[in-house]
């Protein structure tokens, strides 16, 4: 065989191949479980998270002055704007000034927005900020009680790099669309 | 102009499992035939490629911004996943052969009796002559973008590319 037999034989060569729906159904099953529990909206992580928020607060006798979802969260998803004790909230992270700045910014940016986004997408994402606004709020109120704790500190710093990356994608232009 | 990120990929992004389903539905074709290609037609392997690849992908899936169809970018992804998957076997392989008191690197990998037809004799070329193959010849890449995936160099892959070739036109004969 020589080198243009070869050429020839290797553009031939099908780029994809017909997966058969019970071979894709089998392939999909190791992937499914392994994404689903980081998705925000039936996050059985931030359940887990929230549960344990709930333990800490309710061993330290603190739990029923849980507060309500964040005035931001609440007035994201639409809902009545709760009176809020924690606003200005004293920092309970390092910078967590700069964190609130940076999603102020960002929800200033997705109320403007909002007209412009796909109802059923507007709808995920209202969502899942909900879940994460009330993890933030659940989080720092164990926080407030437990200022040391290095596992609530990593839990809420993580609801907000949560928040920032939800909010980051739900502000930024989105290509094909027109600008 | 068609829109590269289309509203699929866009829910998905939301964290839409669904929406990342339809996705894999329809490129998981094109990336299990990469992986199987890849790793040598082995399937189990190339089934778990392909699965890794996924998961990478909706990991990742906040960082594509349509610059490229997402097809491209979950191509790049895949060639990424099964190098870095292989360099990760490799280096355990070598733990393995340094505990047990072995020099030498494993033997080439197996060959089968190639002239069946082209993808058996792809399969059967040694792994690193086979991945530039796959991904010059077949998947159109240049040998600088192989390179830097691989971690070598230019020089290197075209050796890599001449020996695959001379090898399949022994095998095809």
């Amino acid at each position: 065989m020589n080198d243009d037999e070869l050429d020839r034989l290797v553009q031939g060569l099908p780029r994809d191949m017909d997966v058969e729906p019970e071979v894709q159904d089998a392939i999909w099953s190791g992937v499914e479980p392994r994404i689903a529990p980081s998705r925000l909206g039936a996050s059985a992580t931030w359940g887990v998270w929230l549960a344990a928020a709930g333990l800490l607060m309710s061993l330290a006798g603190v739990y029923a002055a849980t507060p309500e979802p964040t005035p931001a969260a609440a007035s994201l998803v639409g809902l009545p704007q709760m009176p809020s004790r924690t606003v200005p909230q004293a920092g309970l992270l390092p910078a967590e000034d700069d964190l609130q700045a940076a999603v102020t910014d960002l929800e200033q940016a997705y109320r403007t927005q909002r007209a412009s986004l796909d109802p059923a997408l507007l709808a995920i994402y209202d969502e899942n900020l909900q879940v994460v606004g009330d993890a933030i709020a659940r989080s720092r109120a164990a926080l407030a009680q437990r200022p040391a704790d290095p596992h609530l500190q990593r839990m809420l710093r993580s609801a907000y790099d949560q928040q920032l990356a939800l909010l980051s994608r739900a502000t930024a232009p989105q290509p094909g669309s027109a600008r | 102009m068609i829109p590269r990120c289309t509203d699929v990929v866009r829910r998905a992004q939301a964290g839409d499992v669904a929406a990342f389903e339809q996705l894999y539905r329809e490129h998981v074709g094109t990336v299990l035939r990469l992986c199987w290609r890849l790793c040598g037609g082995r399937d189990d392997d190339a089934h778990g490629l392909t699965q890794e690849v996924f998961v990478r992908a909706w990991e990742r899936l906040a960082g594509f911004r349509g610059d490229a169809a997402f097809g491209t970018w979950l191509h790049r992804l895949a060639i990424n996943v099964v190098l870095g998957e292989r360099r990760s076997a490799q280096r355990r392989e070598l733990r393995e052969q340094r505990a047990a008191g072995q020099t030498e690197v494993g033997p080439p990998q197996t060959r089968v009796d190639a002239g069946v037809d082209l993808d058996k004799a792809i399969a059967a070329l040694p792994e690193r002559a086979r991945m530039v193959f796959v991904l010059h010849a077949i998947e159109g890449y240049a040998h600088a973008e192989i390179a830097e995936v691989m971690g070598s160099s230019v020089g290197t892959t075209k050796a890599q590319l001449h020996r695959a070739r001379a090898l399949l036109r022994e095998a095809l004969s």
